[in-house]
């Protein structure tokens, strides 16, 4: 055999084998997804067309295609070199390493390099002309192609443009993984594979992650297959490696994604559940507190009861005081148990807090009653200074301005061994300029006032605030200051939290000398300052200062009347008591705090009356704060944000002078005959005006013998409310006017009420539901106005106070004779006793009602006659009252009564309980389901009261949501139903007087 | 305080005992010269009311199966009356009684009437001294509580 026929053969063997790795290699890459079989197929094609010219090349060599091609003057191929098949493809007797040499230079040179150190037959044994093809085919495929023999060792590599180790691959070659790149795991893994193919003769493809110098951490795809001869034998390994970092770091990133999101979604359940518990809790909360609160608020009626029917009776003065101790701390009980639901209230922002007219006076002389008569065997003097200048009527919630003073007094009371408890009770003064900057409630412009005071006050303050270095508190805190140097321990709740936007009072130094009365030694202050009360400058100060009216001050009188009205009240309470520790002081406002728990069992307490004491002085924008030294006593002061009644028009400066003067010259007095006599004037001037029975009681003040006259009256109570739409306007009177009027003739008197009417026309006058209420919280749930239970207390309380008083009947007060028409109303209830409860107080109301005894005949009924106003029992037989709430509401929306606000329910029991069809019928039955109003473009909204046993927040917000105007609690009490009438009825049919 | 001969039979027992509460004297404040029979009139419908209601909710207890629902449809109507008329310890036995129908607890329904009837017998064995007293007082002069009117 000549060595050609010997090439030929071996060639020819080859290229069989060859064929067969291509298919090889194509069956290895095609399960990782990527057809390189038939991409391979085509661009090798594609590759030997381009060679193609080599043919005509070999026959016919030209010196210019052998510039072409440089290559070919080396080769010796074959003609019959085929370009579509391997098998017929020859190696001629020339072909050697040069062919590939030098095809590798022109277009491979790196991928080719090192290739000359293979013979010949190696290079036919192992590349032959298809590797040739197969490295220019994979040129662009990102994967490395190598080859190792049997022990593992690099024979091959094929790189594409981005290498993995810093070695060439010449370098690579003779060397195994580990000695590459190291023991690390990778590598170590890597030759456990390729050792493995080795030994079982089959594919394996598996994920490696490997760690190299200058590449970092890399994620390799490494497949393996035996390299096999045609006589099977396995020569080496060869191994496809794909680099799959940015994949792997993908899918890494995607993953740690997944967790995060995993994560941050269990959180979010987390919290879900947590705000459910939260709500949850709230609720059961709010539910436990209504339940209990009426739990002790029916028994304590029980007890409010007796004593107020006992106060009735024939008592000694003796046992007629310690029967009004005894209504007022019942009746202090039932407001604090209130409180304690308001609390809730108060954290969820929904307080409200009522504005009336208020005698801060009686408030604070009435509870220092209450606690002389509680402390009788106390051996503790209690006594009130009230300041002269502190106005007999002042907006405010009289409610809660009593329960703080009494909170407080109490407290000073129980605390109190020996010694004394003093109220004090004044008008904060402060300059115009101050006031107009504390109306702007900023307190950045507290802190330029307070470095302004710094400049100004005296030098003991401005050490002292030096020394403290808070310049901010200063303004609000001189008093607390000034206690300190004394020796006391001070605490204002503001430094703990607490409000920071509460306006900033600047105390002037009247102020100042007067909070260094008492434990401090503050002489020369006390003495000015008593100098100055007695002269009678305090009062004309605070009333230039304030209404800005005296001396022609047209410049205090350009403010605006909000402004003018505004004032602060300042209440003390100051006691000799046992004090409290210094360490006390931060949580002393806080609640369920008690300053020791021996002190509870010394002298009782929840904790909670200084909380609330705290959070309702602040709803009321004021400021509460305690001065205090262990042994020697405690002073609580409080001061409050007031509002004078409004001026009547005309000349109102004047008009209020002569009202307020008088009205000290009348409180001089103390003959019952001139008070019987204003009793009157006042009856018969407001006889024309004043809606409901109003009655009139003589009442003997304190001890010092003034008498006033009260009018002891749901509408006696000047209110700044706004009518809502269809309310009734009331007109009604207190007594700083009747003292007002009483040097004046009646004409003059009858045209400031006019004039005042006028001027007020918009306000309506209400106890209750009828005071406009300040929403602190900002949030007004729902709208519904809820009618308080339980007795008036204030009434209760004056009842209760009347110890020297005879009842006077001395106004019979005839509604207004504008228009005599009754209102229409509906009575939608189905529970006999109910309606009949329900019907005598309308009677009593001077009105009456059609009564319809379930839903269906309440639709039918308004579906005959128009009604001014339905009182709509919620839980009612064959239509509850808030599905007809629904359809009356759509039939004021539509103009006509649709077919389904006339039907009556399929599931209708006839017989159902509760269905009192047996009763008389008052309802005229018209049925005109099927003739709708005609001509009805728009129908007038009807107020619509719920009257429901569900006095939980969720039903009034049901009620609220389905159209209702107001929510009443049953049972059905005389006040709520006039108090809410009197809020719907419109006015030119007003309730006419019993 | 509250103390003393014909105190313990009256408006003051019954108040202090809790069978009584602030809504009976809403009622005594409705009675005037104009209905002077107003209260007893109310109190006879009630009292009617309630011996009709216990009749009915007696008959509902024993049917079989139970219908909670119309025990306590019939129960919710004794609440509603006993609450008007201001009879407190017959409405709260009526409000755990409704927890028994919600509950479809048999027994503690039965408990319930059981308890019931012996309030509303309560009430109305006493509520007839009351009546009496309350109308000796208004004759004597007194005056009623809670003229807040």
């Amino acid at each position: 055999m000549t060595s050609v026929e010997y090439w030929q053969k071996i060639a020819k063997d080859l290229s069989v084998e060859n064929e067969e790795l291509r298919k090889q290699l194509g069956s290895f890459q095609q399960p990782k997804g990527v057809a390189v079989q038939e991409v391979l197929t085509q661009l090798f094609v594609e590759k030997v067309k381009d060679v193609s010219p080599l043919e005509s090349i070999i026959d016919t060599p030209t010196h210019a295609e052998a510039v072409k091609l440089p290559g070919f003057a080396k080769s010796s191929i074959k003609k019959n070199l085929s370009r579509t098949s391997f098998a017929q493809m020859d190696v001629s007797e020339g072909l050697d390493k040069d062919l590939v040499m030098e095809l590798s230079e022109m277009e491979y040179s790196e991928h080719f390099r090192g290739l000359d150190r293979l013979d010949a037959v190696e290079v036919l044994e192992r590349t032959n002309n298809i590797e040739l093809l197969l490295q220019m085919v994979l040129k662009d495929v990102p994967v490395i192609i190598s080859h190792c023999d049997k022990d593992l060792c690099y024979t091959y590599v094929k790189f594409v443009d981005h290498p993995l180790t810093k070695v060439s691959p010449e370098d690579m070659k003779g060397k195994k993984d580990t000695e590459l790149v190291g023991l690390v795991p990778g590598a170590l893994e890597t030759m456990r594979i390729k050792k493995e193919v080795l030994e079982l003769g089959i594919a394996i493809g598996k994920e490696v992650t490997v760690t190299m110098d200058g590449f970092g951490k890399r994620w390799l795809v490494v497949a393996c297959e035996p390299l096999r001869n045609k006589a099977g034998q396995i020569l080496g390994v060869i191994t496809a490696c794909m680099d799959v970092t940015e994949q792997a770091l993908a899918r890494e990133r995607l993953a740690q994604m997944r967790e995060e999101m995993a994560v941050r979604e269990a959180t979010e359940k987390e919290l879900r559940r947590a705000i459910r518990l939260a709500d949850e809790a709230m609720e059961a909360k709010n539910n436990f507190l209504a339940v209990m609160s009426h739990e002790i608020r029916t028994p304590l009626n029980g007890v409010l009861g007796m004593a107020q029917v006992l106060a009735t009776t024939p008592l000694d003065p003796e046992q007629r005081e310690l029967v009004s101790a005894m209504v007022f701390s019942a009746d202090v009980l039932l407001a604090i148990i209130s409180d304690v639901l308001d609390l809730s209230k108060v954290e969820a922002g929904t307080l409200k807090l009522e504005e009336k007219e208020l005698n801060p006076r009686d408030i604070v002389k009435h509870v220092v009653r209450t606690a002389i008569a509680a402390s009788k065997d106390r051996g503790i003097t209690i006594h009130a200074d009230i300041g002269d200048d502190v106005p007999s009527v002042v907006y405010g919630d009289p409610l809660r301005i009593k329960q703080v003073i009494t909170n407080l007094v109490f407290n000073a009371v129980k605390f109190t061994r020996k010694g004394h408890v003093k109220v004090r009770l004044h008008v904060a003064k402060f300059s115009m300029e101050a006031r107009k900057t504390d109306l702007k409630h900023s307190v950045s412009d507290s802190l330029t006032r307070a470095s302004k005071l710094e400049s100004t006050e005296d030098a003991v303050h401005m050490t002292d605030r030096k020394t403290e270095g808070n310049e901010i508190l200063m303004g609000r805190s001189s008093l607390l200051k000034l206690r300190q140097l004394g020796g006391g321990e001070s605490w204002d709740p503001l430094m703990e939290g607490g409000r920071r936007d509460l306006p900033e009072l600047s105390v002037t130094e009247d102020e100042m000398g007067d909070t260094i009365r008492g434990p401090i030694t503050g002489t020369a202050h006390s003495k000015r300052l008593m100098k100055m009360h007695s002269a009678g400058f305090t009062f004309q100060d605070v009333h230039e200062a304030v209404t800005g009216l005296s001396g022609g001050d047209q410049k205090a009188s350009t403010g605006g009347d909000q402004a003018q009205r505004d004032f602060w009240l300042k209440f003390e309470i100051e006691d000799t008591g046992i004090g409290i520790p210094k360490d006390a002081l931060p949580t002393l406002f806080e609640k369920f705090t008690l300053v020791h728990s021996s002190t509870t069992r010394k002298y009782g307490g929840t904790g909670l009356g200084l909380a609330i004491c705290k959070q309702l002085v602040e709803l009321m924008d004021g400021h509460i704060s305690v001065v205090s030294t262990e042994g020697k006593g405690s002073t609580f002061t409080f001061t409050l944000r007031c509002k004078r009644p409004p001026a009547a028009t005309g000349s109102p400066g004047s008009a209020k002078l002569v009202s307020e003067t008088k009205m000290k010259e009348n409180l001089s007095h103390s003959t019952a005959n001139v008070h019987k006599l204003q009793a009157g004037m006042c009856s018969s001037l407001k006889s024309e005006t004043i809606l409901s029975n109003l009655q009139t009681y003589q009442v003997l003040d304190d001890d010092r013998g003034p008498r006033r006259s009260v009018l002891v009256d749901a509408t006696s109570y000047r209110v700044p409310t706004k009518l809502p739409r269809g309310s009734l306007k009331v007109r009604h009177t207190n007594d700083s006017d009747c003292y007002g009027y009483l040097d004046d003739s009646r004409e003059k008197a009858r045209s400031l009420e006019e004039e005042s009417y006028s001027h007020t026309a918009s306000w309506a006058a209400r106890q209750g539901a009828w005071t406009e209420s300040r929403d602190r919280g900002g949030v007004n749930r729902g709208g519904l106005r809820r009618t308080s239970s339980g007795p008036s207390r204030i009434n209760t309380l004056m009842m209760a106070d009347l110890d020297h008083s005879k009842s006077v009947p001395a106004i019979s007060a005839p509604g207004p004779v504008v228009d005599k028409k009754l209102p229409s109303l509906l009575l939608a209830e189905d529970n006999k006793v109910n309606v009949m409860v329900a019907l005598s107080m309308l009677k009593k109301l001077g009105l009456s009602a059609d009564v319809a005894y379930n839903g269906m005949e309440a639709i039918r009924a308004l579906q005959a006659k128009h009604y001014d106003l339905v009182l709509m029992d919620i839980c009612m037989p064959v239509l509850d009252g808030l599905e007809v709430t629904r359809r009356i509401r759509r039939y004021e929306d539509l103009g006509y009564w649709d077919e389904e606000s006339t039907l009556t329910p399929s599931d209708r029991k006839p017989g159902s309980p509760g269905a009192l069809e047996d009763l008389p019928l008052k309802v005229i039955h018209k049925q005109s389901a099927s003739s709708p109003v005609i001509g009805l473009d728009k129908v007038k909204r009807m107020p619509i009261i719920a009257m429901t046993a569900n006095a939980l927040s969720d039903c009034e917000r049901q009620c609220s949501a389905t159209g209702m105007d107001s929510f009443m609690t049953k049972p059905v009490t005389f006040k709520k139903l006039k108090d809410v009438l009197a809020l719907h009825l419109p006015h030119k049919s007003s309730m006419p007087s019993p | 305080m509250v103390s003393g001969r014909g105190v313990d039979e009256g408006v003051f027992f019954l108040f202090w005992q809790g069978i009584l509460d602030d809504q009976f004297t809403q009622l005594q404040m409705l009675q005037d010269e104009s209905t002077p029979d107003f209260l007893e009139e109310v109190v006879t419908l009630f009292f009617d009311d309630s011996v009709k209601l216990l009749e009915n909710l007696s008959e509902s207890l024993k049917a079989d199966p139970l219908d909670y629902k119309v025990v306590d449809g019939h129960v919710h109507q004794f609440k509603g009356s006993s609450s008007s008329i201001g009879a407190q310890r017959v409405m709260q036995v009526c409000i755990t009684f409704r927890h028994c129908c919600d509950n479809k607890d048999k027994q503690g329904c039965l408990d319930h009437l059981a308890k019931a009837k012996e309030e509303f017998n309560i009430v109305r064995s006493k509520l007839g001294k009351m009546l009496k007293l309350e109308k000796k007082i208004v004759d004597l002069g007194g005056v009623l509580p809670f003229m807040d009117c």
